[in-house]
């Protein structure tokens, strides 16, 4: 009875590059919110929270939408790359996207308003220019809320099942990431498949727990 | 010849109150702004940090680091300006020396004014402590690494928004002597916010008063404390400040004779070696007048002096502002009961004797 480790490769590249990308995107979008949002701060602060309390299925669900050969964003992707984008593993990094991105943007916006301006205006002040100033001490500053929004985006994306079945259907080495490759074992009675991988699964979430809880601990007076 | 000035006309809406800010003071100075809270003077920094982004111009010397009209703003890390405020100005996550690197690796070294991290170590006294972190630093010496390093950035300009305010009395009191040091090592131009009095006589050479977002008075320390249209000058604590020099040591009386641009001042014996800069402050409670020169006193210092004006403060007492005779544009001021002017009929361009019961010095 071989496994095939496929499912839980793809959802290790799809996590990864999800968490690449929100830390990347969500960083910027995370200290606009703070300090420059203005009166679109809370306009944009539910559109990027919605996530947390709509079903992943109603969000797939427009995502399909959206992102489907007739849909402004597939066919802008058909003229991009001669693709279609619904039921790829793009598909899917966009949608882990937007489904993780109020576990980064959230606890960073809050972050960043706790730490305020006034440690990177000194730093300004010390003839650091804007690059500098965020690898010297914005990041060494947020880099503990940092890990742990990485992390619950990392955990986040591994776990998602409703938004990944409706945009990226059921393709084997595509689209069928773990969590969805257990819920075809479940269904087909394969007790023993589903119990590896979900027994994996469980491990390798813990062990990365662990590691980022164990990583720092050394006391830093703020965040 | 462009004239060593800093000059600016900035206008920037707060919501509650409009900070409009037009001024030109001498560049290599130190620049105390004072006023009641809100009244715009750490608005007014921010703009000169360029953290804030104010409508109109401004001028450092001959270099112009905004002008809103021809869509010119110098940011922040291009102006160098070093900061010290009431707080979270050093890096958390950095010790103290690692926080004076931060700012020597970025400054320019080609600047006539290199002030090396060894140098502020020394200055500040904080080789005990090199290797702490802010949170490990009590009140006075994190502002004192502050100062450091502001230094250490080589600015064009510092700027010090109330450093004393979050520090106790014992404190302000441990580092108003590096403040002086900072201010005497030289010609770095500097904005000084601060509510003190004191502070202000110590160290202001120029002196800008807020009121309600715009300034309502702005002239030389030395003229500012002795000019009744001056709104400092209607506190009940009222003094003229001014600086001396050390001229020589009367050791047989225990004396000590300063010299100032107007005249001199016997003072009991100070410890400062002969040539040695200080400042004076003259309280005008502790100056009475007479109508001749009265030998049998024994207050040390009598100067012949010229009124100038009369202003009645309180009701029952005259504030009187008086030149000197020696030169013509300093004055001081005597506080004096009514009833005394009533008797003595003093008027302006009277010749009178200032007897100066008490010299207190400020460094």
């Amino acid at each position: 009875m071989p496994i095939d480790p496929e499912p839980f490769l793809l959802t290790l590249r799809l996590a990864v590059v999800t968490t690449l990308l929100l830390i990347l995107l969500g960083l910027p979008l995370a200290w606009w919110l703070a300090f420059r949002a203005g009166p679109l701060k809370p306009f944009i602060k539910s559109l990027v929270a919605l996530p947390l309390v709509l079903p992943p299925t109603v969000l797939g669900f427009y995502l399909l939408l959206v992102m489907g050969a007739s849909g402004p964003l597939g066919q802008l992707w058909i003229r991009l790359t001669g693709g279609t984008l619904a039921f790829t593993f793009e598909a899917l990094v966009i949608g882990s996207f937007i489904f993780s991105l109020p576990f980064v943007v959230l606890p960073m916006q809050s972050a960043f308003e706790s730490l305020g301006k006034s440690y990177m205006e000194m730093a300004a002040s010390l003839r650091a220019g804007p690059l500098d100033r965020w690898l010297s001490i914005g990041l060494p500053l947020i880099r503990r809320s940092l890990m742990t929004s990485a992390t619950l985006a990392f955990a986040h994306t591994l776990g998602e099942f409703g938004i990944v079945l409706m945009i990226g259907g059921n393709i084997p080495g595509e689209t069928e990431v773990a969590s969805i490759a257990i819920y075809n074992h479940v269904e087909a009675i394969e007790y023993t498949q589903a119990h590896i991988l979900a027994g994996f699964m469980a491990i390798a979430s813990f062990l990365l727990l662990l590691a980022v809880n164990s990583l720092d601990r050394r006391p830093i007076t703020i965040i | 010849m462009t004239e060593d000035t800093i000059s600016a006309n900035l206008r920037l809406d707060l919501g509650s109150i409009e900070m409009r800010a037009s001024f030109s003071v001498p560049r290599p100075q130190v620049t105390c702004l004072y006023g009641p809270s809100g009244s715009g003077k750490t608005t007014l920094l921010r703009c000169l940090a360029g953290f804030a982004r104010a409508e109109g111009w401004l001028k450092v010397g001959d270099q112009l680091w905004q002008d809103h009209q021809h869509k010119c703003f110098i940011p922040t890390y291009r102006r160098g300006v070093g900061c010290v405020f009431q707080q979270d100005t050093l890096f958390p996550h950095l010790n103290v020396r690692q926080n004076l690197d931060y700012a020597w690796k970025r400054a320019p070294r080609s600047a006539e004014h290199v002030i090396r991290p060894d140098e502020t170590i020394d200055l500040m006294g904080l080789s005990s402590f090199l290797t702490r972190r802010a949170h490990e630093l009590s009140g006075g010496q994190r502002q004192r690494v502050a100062l450091a390093r502001a230094l250490v950035s080589n600015p064009s300009l510092l700027l010090l928004d109330e450093p004393l305010s979050a520090l106790d009395e014992f404190s302000k009191r441990e580092l108003l002597p590096y403040l002086e040091a900072m201010q005497r090592l030289g010609s770095i131009p500097a904005f000084y916010v601060t509510h003190s009095l004191d502070e202000l006589m110590r160290l202001a050479d120029h002196v800008l008063i807020f009121d309600q977002g715009s300034i309502a008075y702005s002239a030389p320390a030395e003229q500012a404390f002795s000019d009744l249209s001056c709104p400092l000058t209607m506190q009940t604590d009222t003094a003229s400040v001014f600086k001396a020099r050390v001229g020589s040591h009367k050791d047989q009386w225990g004396l000590t004779w300063l010299e100032l641009d107007w005249g001199g001042l016997r003072v009991p014996r100070i410890r400062l070696p002969t040539g040695s800069q200080l400042r004076v402050r003259i309280r005008a409670r502790d100056v009475s007048l007479a109508l001749q020169r009265h030998q049998d006193t024994t207050i040390l210092n009598i100067l012949p002096v010229i009124v100038a004006e009369l202003k009645p403060v309180d009701g029952s007492e005259y504030l009187v502002r008086l030149q000197t005779t020696a030169c013509p544009e300093r004055h001081f001021l005597a506080r004096t009961s009514r009833r005394s002017i009533q008797q003595l009929n003093i008027q302006p361009k009277q010749l009178l004797f200032a007897q100066i019961k008490g010299v207190a010095l400020l460094h």
